[in-house]
C-alpha cells in the first residue's frame, strides 16, 4: 500500500508425491502488494503448485502448512506477521504426512489413529444431562495436523498416534466413553515424549496437555486392572 | 453424513463419495439450529420468511419433527447450550420472531459435525463394513438406465483412477457452495435428466466481509449475540468509527424494521442496506472522496471477556482480515449474494424425478423458498437427510420385488398467492382490502393485518427501483426513440436467430442483435 513496500521472495519446498528425488526448493519474487495473507500470496505466484484450500476462512484446517517453520493456517497468517520487511517466506508441506504433491499432504492417518483409539463416545439417551462444558475445546479440532508437525515423536515412520487422536479420545471419554486397552500397545500414549509443543501450535488452542494426562491416567489404570486379573 | 448412519441403522450398505475429508466444514453457520419449541411459531416464521414460496407439507413436517432432530443430536453427543435448568439455551435469529435456535456458542456446525462424524466412525470400526468413505474421490457422471438412476462414475482426485459404483439409489448431499453449479454433483444430476428448482433464489447476506475480491460471510450468531448495523450520522465522517458517540449514529435497521432490529430476514437486511449504499450513507472515504458501499457492524458495546466467550471465533477468524482487534473496533461489512438455493425439485420424500436418484441438504431445493430463516438451514439439511435416508431404505427394501416404481409427484412452489403477488397488489392497485382477501388465503397466517404490514416492509423493496435506477431506465428509453427501428415480424419468426447476410431483411434485423 506504501512505497516502503519491498518485494518479497518466497522458497517453497515443492515434491512430487512419494519421490524423495524430486524434493527442491524453489524461490519465488512478489513485487506487487496486492495480498494480505500467506493464502493470497500463494494464490498471487504464476506456477502450478499444489495446495488445498477450502474454506478461505480458519474453519476447515486444510490449507494448514509449514510456514516460516511454524505450522500455520495459511488463510488466517498474515504474510507481514511471519516475514517482517525482507525477510523470506518460507514455506514447506507438513511434516509427519506423505506427501501427495507440493505443499498438498494426505491427511488419512488422523482418520486411523483416532480409529485405533476407538476415540467416539457411546450414545446416551435423549435427553441425559450430561457436563459439557470441559469437552467443547476438543471437539473444536479440524483435523488440520499442525500438532503432528510439531510432535517429535511422529514422523512417518513412528506408529505414535498423534496428539489429535488423543484431543478426540479426551473429548470421547468425557462424554462417557470407556477406557480403551490400545492405549496400551505400540504407538499408544507411552510414546509421548511429552515436548507438549501441540499445545503451542494447535490453531484452535486446544489444552491437549490436558488430554494427554488423561490417557497416561487411563493407560495406568488399565494397566493396573489388567495386572490384578491375572493374578 | 446424517444419512448415511440413519441408512447403516436401517440396514442398507453404503458408500459415501467426497471430494473433501467429511468432517470440515466449508462454511461457518454457527448460529444454531432450530428446535421444536414451539412449532406453529417456527412454521409461520419460517414460511413468511421464504416469502411464502416453500411449500407448506414438508416445512410443517419439518417443524414437526424438530424436537426429535434436537433429541437425537444430543444423544450423539452434541454440546447444546443449555441453561443452569438443563434446558436449550435458545437464541434468536435473523427473521425470527421469538428465539428458537439451540446452538453450541460459536461453533454449532463444528460441534455437530464432530458428533455425526464420531458416529459414522463408531458404524465404520462395529458395523461390519456396510459403510465406506471414498473421500478425495469426485464423482464424473450419473449413470441412468431405463429411467432409473444405477450408478456412479467417480474419479480418484489424486491417483486420478476412475471406477464405478453401482448402488440402487443415489443420494445427493452436496455442500452449499457460493455459485449455483459450484457443486459438482448438481450438474451431473442436470446432464442426467433430474429437474432444477429455486434457480431464482439468489441467497442476499448483509454481513459479508470483502477482502480482495472475496466475500468472506459473517455468521448470524454475531448479531443473534447483540451486533448491531450502523452508519455515522454525519455525512463526510473522518473520525475513527470507536471515537463516535452512540448519539451521532443512526442505526438504521433499527428504524426501518422496528420490530425485528438488526435480526430482520436477511434478505430485507441487504436490501435496506443496499437502499442505504444507493443513497450514498455508507462509510466515507477520505481518500477516495466517496463513500464506500459499506457500513459498519458494531458488537463492541459487550466487554472483551463476553465476547470470547460467546462469538470468540467468529472474532478471531476476522483478525487477519482487518487492519484493527475486532474486539476493540467495529468491522465494515457489506451486502452481497452469499449464494444460492438452488437445488434439485424434490418430493416431499426428498425424491427427485428421476427414479433412484434422491437429494438432502444443499442439493436439493424445499424448506427454504425465497430465504432461509436464520437456525433453518441446519435443521432442513439434517431433518432432510434423516427423510431421504428413510425414503431410500424403504426404496431399496421395495427395490428387489416390485420393479414398477412411480416417479413421484411434486407440490409445486408459488401455485398459491404468494407475497410478492400481494405486495405487487397493494403497491400498484392500492387496494387493501383486496390485499387483505388474499393474505387470508394464505395458510399459517394468523393475523392478516400484521402480515400485510411485513408485505408493505417488502412491497417497498420490491416494487419501487430507487431514483438512480429509474433515471437510467428513462435514459436508456430516450436513447432507443432516437433511432426507431422497423422490423417486419413477418419475416423473422420469434426466438429464432437470423443467419447473417441470407437475404436483405434479415441482414437488416441481424444488424440489431451483431451491430
Amino acid at each position: 500500500m506504501t512505497k516502503t513496500d519491498a518485494p518479497i521472495i518466497i522458497r517453497i519446498r515443492r515434491q512430487n508425491g512419494d519421490d524423495r528425488g524430486s524434493r527442491r526448493w524453489e524461490s519465488f519474487e512478489l513485487t506487487r502488494r496486492t495480498w494480505l495473507t500467506v493464502a493470497d500470496a500463494l494464490d498471487a505466484i504464476d506456477a502450478d503448485i499444489s495446495w488445498a484450500s477450502e474454506c478461505e476462512w480458519p474453519a476447515c484446517g486444510v490449507c494448514t502448512m509449514v510456514i516460516n517453520g511454524r505450522a500455520q493456517p495459511a488463510c488466517a497468517t498474515r504474510v507481514r506477521d511471519v516475514a517482517p520487511r525482507g525477510k523470506p517466506l518460507v514455506l514447506e508441506p507438513l511434516g509427519g504426512f506423505p506427501i501427495v504433491r507440493d505443499l498438498w499432504v494426505d491427511r488419512g492417518r488422523m482418520r486411523r489413529d483416532a480409529t485405533r483409539l476407538r476415540a467416539w463416545p457411546e450414545p446416551h439417551a435423549p435427553g441425559a444431562a450430561l457436563e459439557l462444558s470441559a469437552r467443547l475445546p476438543f471437539t473444536l479440532c479440524t483435523r488440520c495436523g499442525a500438532c503432528l508437525d510439531a510432535c517429535p515423536e511422529t514422523h512417518q515412520a513412528a506408529s505414535f498416534a498423534g496428539p489429535a487422536a488423543f484431543g478426540l479420545y479426551h473429548a470421547a471419554t468425557l462424554h462417557g466413553a470407556a477406557a480403551n486397552p490400545a492405549l496400551l500397545d505400540a504407538g499408544g500414549i507411552a510414546d509421548c515424549g511429552h515436548a507438549l509443543n501441540c499445545v503451542e501450535v494447535c490453531p484452535e488452542s486446544i489444552p491437549l496437555d490436558d488430554a494427554l494426562a488423561q490417557a497416561s491416567q487411563d493407560t495406568t489404570r488399565t494397566f493396573l486392572a489388567s495386572l490384578l486379573k491375572r493374578t | 453424513m446424517t444419512a448415511a448412519i440413519r441408512l447403516v441403522a436401517a440396514g442398507v450398505s453404503v458408500d459415501i463419495v467426497s471430494p473433501r475429508p467429511l468432517a470440515r466444514v466449508p462454511a461457518m453457520a454457527e448460529g444454531g439450529i432450530n428446535t421444536g419449541s414451539d412449532p406453529d411459531a417456527l412454521y409461520r416464521d419460517t414460511i413468511s420468511c421464504g416469502d411464502y414460496l416453500a411449500p407448506r407439507g414438508p416445512v410443517r413436517a419439518m417443524v414437526d419433527g424438530a424436537a426429535e432432530i434436537i433429541d437425537w443430536l444430543s444423544s450423539l453427543a452434541t454440546p447444546f447450550a443449555r441453561d443452569d435448568d438443563g434446558n436449550l439455551a435458545l437464541r434468536r435469529l435473523e427473521g425470527a420472531r421469538e428465539p428458537y435456535a439451540a446452538h453450541v456458542h460459536s461453533s454449532t456446525t463444528a460441534q455437530i459435525a464432530w458428533a455425526l462424524d464420531t458416529e459414522l466412525m463408531r458404524l465404520e470400526a462395529d458395523g461390519s463394513g456396510t459403510v465406506r468413505r471414498l473421500e478425495l474421490h469426485s464423482p464424473t457422471s450419473i449413470v441412468v438406465r431405463d429411467g432409473q438412476a444405477r450408478a456412479v462414475a467417480v474419479r480418484h482426485l489424486v491417483s486420478g483412477d476412475h471406477s464405478v459404483l453401482t448402488a440402487d439409489a443415489i443420494l445427493l448431499a452436496g455442500p452449499r457452495s457460493h455459485a449455483p453449479f459450484g457443486d459438482r454433483s448438481l450438474a451431473l444430476a442436470l446432464r442426467a435428466g433430474a429437474e432444477l428448482a429455486g434457480c431464482g433464489a439468489f441467497r442476499l447476506h448483509p454481513a459479508m466481509m470483502v477482502r480482495r475480491g472475496r466475500s468472506v460471510l459473517l455468521s448470524s450468531a454475531l448479531r443473534a449475540e447483540g451486533a448491531r448495523f450502523w452508519v455515522p450520522q454525519v455525512e463526510q465522517e473522518a473520525r475513527m468509527p470507536s471515537r463516535i458517540p452512540s448519539s451521532e449514529r443512526t442505526f438504521f435497521l433499527e428504524t426501518a424494521h422496528p420490530e425485528y432490529g438488526s435480526l430482520v430476514a436477511d434478505d430485507l437486511a441487504a436490501r435496506a442496506l443496499w437502499r442505504l449504499f444507493d443513497d450514498n450513507r455508507g462509510i466515507y472515504d477520505r481518500k477516495r472522496r466517496k463513500h464506500n458501499r459499506a457500513c459498519y457492524l458494531d458488537i463492541t458495546h459487550y466487554p472483551e471477556q463476553h465476547l470470547r466467550s460467546r462469538v470468540g471465533r467468529e472474532l478471531d477468524a476476522c483478525v487477519p482480515l482487518i487492519a484493527g482487534d475486532p474486539y476493540v473496533v467495529p468491522l465494515e461489512v457489506t451486502a452481497t449474494v452469499a449464494g444460492s438455493l438452488l437445488g434439485l425439485a424434490v418430493s416431499a420424500d426428498h425424491a427427485s424425478n428421476i427414479v433412484g436418484l434422491y437429494a438432502a441438504g444443499a442439493a436439493a431445493c424445499l424448506y427454504h423458498g425465497r430465504c432461509p430463516l436464520g437456525g433453518n438451514v441446519l435443521l432442513a439439511d439434517v431433518f432432510g437427510a434423516r427423510k431421504a435416508a428413510e425414503t431410500i431404505a424403504s426404496f431399496v427394501e421395495r427395490a428387489g420385488d416390485a420393479p414398477e416404481i412411480q416417479p413421484p409427484t411434486f407440490e409445486a412452489p408459488g401455485a398459491t398467492p404468494t407475497l410478492v403477488g400481494i405486495a405487487e397488489t397493494l403497491a400498484l392497485d392500492g387496494d387493501i382490502d383486496k390485499a387483505r382477501e388474499a393474505a387470508n388465503v394464505l395458510e399459517g397466517v394468523d393475523d392478516a393485518d400484521a402480515l400485510l404490514i411485513e408485505v408493505a416492509l417488502r412491497g417497498a423493496a420490491i416494487a419501487q427501483p430507487d431514483a438512480q435506477r429509474q433515471q437510467a431506465y428513462a435514459r436508456l428509453e430516450d436513447e432507443l426513440l432516437v433511432e426507431p427501428r422497423t422490423i417486419d415480424p413477418g419475416d423473422v419468426a420469434i426466438g429464432e436467430r437470423p443467419l447473417r447476410g441470407t437475404s436483405d431483411t434479415t441482414s437488416e434485423c441481424a444488424g440489431d442483435d451483431d451491430g
